[in-house]
């Protein structure tokens, strides 16, 4: 295994043996220790002194299912403090398949020139090896114009990291960008602004072609076998993760429905909690629309190679060709319900946009929503809404603005209503009317994040028990657990998506124990997931108040507090102490 | 008694407890109900099963999902808005974690050992999925009422699950009689659109449907039948592509296809999965229909081991020879017999044995089959 | 001997005036098989088919006795 470290200073590389600290250290918990240990809390996200660190999962690259996620990592130029955010494509499998556990880009170049690196495997060497190449004809331009160019050039079997304009013009809401498996720039590690923190290096591509290298190296195959035929068949058999479920139909978006029947999806910039055009921009809602225009019904494809459950939908126009892809959840939110919007055919330009200038839609969205609550155009306008994403990608002075962000784009326009913590705009749940979600957007060391509280284990329910999960003392508890164990998934390379089939499915649950154990040799047991992820958690809080966001971020914003969401007219009454003992009790 | 109005909204498939055509994904209804009414007498007014909804919502409140129904009795109010979900829709514990909960379901949660953390998705190990609503009570009747099938044929029937390859001359028949007597589930896959040609004998569809897709005409003349079934439709030949995917989540594959190599298909399909190919075919006057159940008696190859020639004298097509309305309703019909003597095990089956049947003559012809030691389908499939 | 033969669907092509399911009754030398009365008939013995003989379906090597109810059908593929 290798840490490579790309210094963009002077341009050069070198492979060097991780520290025996970092062995059982993968995806989110190799790249938050990694910036724990060697980014400056206090450094400017896009000056000399960050570094942006790639690290695929531990069993990210292997046959197990759903596992190509891949980790980025920085100080995040959008919220100023630790960031990871990771997205599902092939290039975290070609990585890991060359052995590479952690790929750092370190330095600032001396001039704007953008470059691009390309690694492939060195057979006779026996280790991976780097070129640069020049990529200034690929800056300022649509990503679906320039992705074709890339794999035309490289050809066959490669994977792409990239970002766009967005980036170009260092905006807190750009991401970096991955390739789908039909070579499109749709799979983000969108949150927190880590393209910019790329383009700041001059950095445009890193192209990976595995070609010949070794794969992952396993201490225990059988072991890992075992485990992930138990975890397969957990994915195979629960109602939410197998063919033809409720994901592989209707993709995430089967929650716009369900929340807006719950009376807490984030309506015109959070206004309210219910959106009367829900349904027709719903999940059911794409799956029936696609199935009119195509004349036959079309399940979900997969984002990345080896995963079983398919979540990812296509939308197309009314002629039947591809109009974008993939409609998720939070982006139909950020773009619809959030905007006042109810067309799917908007919405889907809205989304097709965002990829092409290299935008994260839940941040694009959200700020939209201010823009609109700041009189900037009126709730509902959706040509004025894909104009101002036109504005963005072009960088005019109103596309920067709003390109910083949330609560950029609030005080630019002295808004009261900012639907943000810690910097970050929220994602598509009500925290009045969810109040779990509230106390895992105030309290994750992500900002507000939906998937930083997703999995929870089920031995953790036994404990529990103990305590009511109803009360507001036992929302914060759950929330803990939750996040500590979404950290240890992250750091495996899954999918947050198992966590239905190992929650509800005990020989799932080992079943991703044992493969963690097959790989690394380690004898992990159940409880030892939580610790893992504990101790992730705890380097980012320790990261975030080194960087002067402590305990005074945890919070939601003000309004939250003070004015009551219909249709269910609640405030978040959650108190500081209970907010407070999610860390204070780790 | 006074009467009030419930504001009604029936996300994904249940929006064909609406009655006649919803489109989008949804169905939005007012239900006039005698005041003090129920829950559940709201599903006995729709006729759905409680068990065919997963999460429902009273007013925003979270009033049951899979496994914890707790709001059977609850009294409802005067433009009270209820929301029913499918059993392929889901909220993840996190993101419910703290949302309202009605009162019943609130001392549910509590009293559950998990407090609703884990459930399950379907609610088939807490309610009985297949348990027949009022509505169906009094639909299936004259079903009940024959000792041979009862309310355990029935709740079988409404667990199967049939694909139908074909929604032509035969399948039009043995879909409606299929959806009539209850089967819960129909797949039908067809590519074609309706033709005016079509409706001397493909009695599914309408002459206001020539034009649409088969598959969606037969689905809604099925939806007006029977709204307790489940269709889905696959628009698109069956082929060799895709034959596996469509046909894996049924119990038995019933014949309703133009031609011969989609039946070789079929069978072959069949024999690898060990599932019970209902064979009908046609040809003018006249009429085959038999049931091959590989792991019980022949295969279709096991008869005819390889396909005929492009050249041979062999009729495809309908339109090339013509067709007597009727033969098709009549192969259809006995086959849609054979498909529910399978689902409830009653019955002798046409497994081992073909129908030959002429219409001008009216006679039928039994022909015993035996398998086929060389068959190189069955030795495939073992 | 004599034996009565129905024959099915496109096979009535082969022999003038039949019509499926109709028995015609016919002469064959004691001894004939299935496969001799195939070739009376007309009936080419690469035609895709399934012969049958009292109601059980026999391969055309069968000897046919007097009195025997013989018949022959082919795959049909419409629906």
């Amino acid at each position: 295994m290798w840490i490579l470290r790309i210094n963009m200073t002077d341009a050069t590389y070198r492979l060097e043996e991780p520290s025996p600290a970092y062995k059982n250290l993968a995806g989110r918990a190799m790249t938050s220790t990694l910036v724990s240990d060697e980014v400056p809390p206090l450094c400017h996200p896009l000056g000399p002194h960050n570094k942006l660190v790639f690290s695929a999962g531990i069993v990210t690259g292997t046959a197990a299912p759903t596992s190509s996620r891949i980790s980025v990592g920085a100080k995040s130029p959008l919220t100023g403090g630790i960031k990871e955010s990771n997205a599902g494509s092939s290039w975290g499998p070609a990585l890991a398949r060359m052995r590479i556990k952690a790929l750092v880009v370190e330095g600032l170049p001396k001039d704007k020139k953008m470059l691009g690196a390309f690694l492939t495997w060195d057979a006779a060497q026996d280790k991976p090896t780097l070129e640069f190449f020049d990529a200034s004809d690929y800056a300022g331009r649509d990503l679906y114009a320039i992705y074709p160019e890339v794999y035309e050039k490289f050809g066959k079997g490669i994977s792409v990291a990239s970002f766009g304009m967005a980036a170009e013009y260092g905006y807190g809401n750009a991401g970096v960008v991955f390739n789908d498996m039909n070579k499109r720039p749709s799979r983000y590690s969108g949150r927190g602004g880590l393209g910019s923190v790329m383009a700041s290096k001059g950095l445009k591509f890193i192209v990976l072609n595995p070609g010949g290298a070794p794969g992952v190296s396993m201490a225990d195959k059988a072991l890992f076998d075992e485990g992930r035929k138990k975890l397969l068949e957990a994915l195979q058999t629960h109602d939410i993760t197998k063919p033809k479920g409720a994901l592989n139909s209707f993709g995430t978006a089967v929650l716009i429905n369900i929340l807006n029947e719950a009376g807490g999806l984030p309506t015109r910039n959070f206004s309210s909690g219910r959106f009367e055009g829900a349904a027709s921009i719903a999940g059911e809602a794409i799956f029936e629309g696609v199935k009119e225009r195509l004349g036959k019904e079309v399940y979900n494809h997969g984002c990345s190679p080896g995963c079983t459950i398919q979540c990812s939908n296509t939308w197309y126009k009314p002629d039947g060709t591809e109009h974008a892809s993939c409609l998720e959840y939070e982006s139909v939110w950020a773009m619809g319900a959030n905007c006042g919007i109810d067309n799917l055919d908007k919405i889907a330009t809205m989304v097709h946009l965002c990829n092409s200038y290299g935008l994260d839609t839940i941040e694009t969205g959200a700020t939209i929503g201010v823009a609109m609550e700041g009189g900037l155009l009126p709730f509902g306008d959706s040509g004025g809404a894909i104009d101002l994403i036109h504005e963005i990608g072009r960088g005019s002075s109103i596309g920067r603005t709003l390109g910083g962000g949330t609560e950029f784009a609030g005080k630019a326009y002295g808004v009261v209503r900012v639907p943000a913590v810690k910097g970050q705009g929220m994602p598509a749940y009500e925290p009045r009317a969810v109040k779990g979600m509230g106390i895992t957007y105030a309290t994750s060391t992500m900002g507000a994040d939906h998937t930083s509280g997703y999995t929870i284990a089920p031995e953790i329910l036994g404990v529990m028990g103990k305590q009511d999960p109803l009360s507001p003392e036992g929302k914060a508890a759950l929330s803990r657990a939750f996040q500590a164990t979404t950290a240890f998934i992250d750091s495996t390379g899954h999918c947050l998506f198992i966590a239905f089939a190992i929650l509800d499915i005990a020989s799932g649950y080992q079943g991703l124990i044992d493969e963690c154990n097959g790989i690394l040799g380690t004898k992990w047991t159940a409880d030892d997931v939580y610790a893992y992820g504990a101790e992730i958690m705890k380097k980012e809080r320790a990261f975030n108040e080194a960087a002067g966001i402590g305990k005074a971020a945890d919070r939601l914003p003000e309004f939250m507090k003070t004015e009551p969401l219909p249709p269910h007219n609640q405030v978040f009454d959650i108190s500081d102490s209970d907010l407070d003992s999610v860390h204070g009790e780790m | 008694m006074n009467d009030m109005e419930l504001d009604v909204w029936l996300y994904g498939d249940l929006a064909r407890f609406a009655g006649g055509t919803s489109g989008g994904g949804y169905a939005n209804l007012t239900v006039t109900l005698p005041a003090g009414s129920t829950l559940e007498g709201l599903l006995d007014s729709l006729g759905m099963a409680t068990g065919e909804r997963g999460f429902t919502f009273i007013n925003g409140n979270l009033s049951a999902m899979p496994g914890i129904q707790a709001d059977l009795d609850r009294e409802l109010k005067h433009k009270d808005r209820v929301a029913f979900f499918h059993l392929k829709s889901m909220w993840p514990a996190q993101y419910r974690q703290g949302a309202s909960l009605t009162e019943e379901i609130d001392e549910a949660l509590h009293k559950d050992p998990e407090q609703g953390l884990r459930h399950s998705w379907t609610a088939k190990s807490h309610v009985n999925r297949e348990q027949i609503s009022r509505d169906e009570q009094l639909r299936y009747r004259r079903t009940l009422m024959l000792p041979e099938i009862g309310e355990s044929g029935q709740e079988a029937l409404k667990a199967a699950s049939v694909l139908i390859i074909g929604a032509g001359g035969l399948g039009s028949v043995s879909s409606l009689y299929l959806a009539a007597a209850g089967v819960g589930r129909i797949g039908i896959v067809d590519p074609d659109s309706v033709e005016l040609s079509n409706l001397q004998r493909q009695i599914a569809h309408s002459t206001e449907a020539i034009g649409t897709l088969k598959v969606h005409s037969a689905r809604e003349r099925i939806a007006g039948l029977n709204p307790h079934v489940l269709v889905d439709t696959f628009n698109m030949s069956f082929n060799p592509d895709n034959s596996y995917d469509i046909s894996s989540d049924y119990d038995i594959l019933a014949d309703g296809t133009d031609n011969l190599k989609t039946r070789y298909l079929i069978n072959d399909i069949c024999v690898r999965a060990g599932k019970p190919y209902v064979y009908g075919a046609v040809y003018r006057f006249e009429g085959q229909v038999g049931v091959f159940d590989a792991l019980k008696g022949p295969c279709y190859r096991c008869l005819f081991p390889k396909p005929p020639q492009e050249d041979d004298h062999i009729s495809d097509m309908a339109e090339e020879e013509g067709m007597f309305s009727v033969v098709p309703g009549i192969i259809g019909t006995i086959q849609a017999s054979e498909v529910i003597k399978l689902i409830l095990g009653i019955g002798n089956s046409l497994s081992g044995r073909m129908l030959l049947c002429d219409v001008l003559g009216m006679t039928f012809q039994e022909v015993l089959l035996s398998k086929n030691p060389d068959c190189l389908s069955c030795k495939a499939g073992q | 001997m004599r034996i009565t033969l129905r024959v099915y669907a496109t096979l009535c092509r082969y022999i003038p005036g039949a019509s499926a399911g109709i028995p015609l009754s016919l002469e064959l030398p004691y001894g004939a098989t299935l496969a001799d009365l195939m070739k009376k008939m007309g009936i080419p013995g690469e035609e895709v088919k399934v012969a049958f003989v009292n109601g059980r379906a026999r391969d055309l090597n069968h000897v046919l006795e007097d009195g025997d109810e013989a018949g022959v059908f082919p795959p049909v593929g419409g629906g």
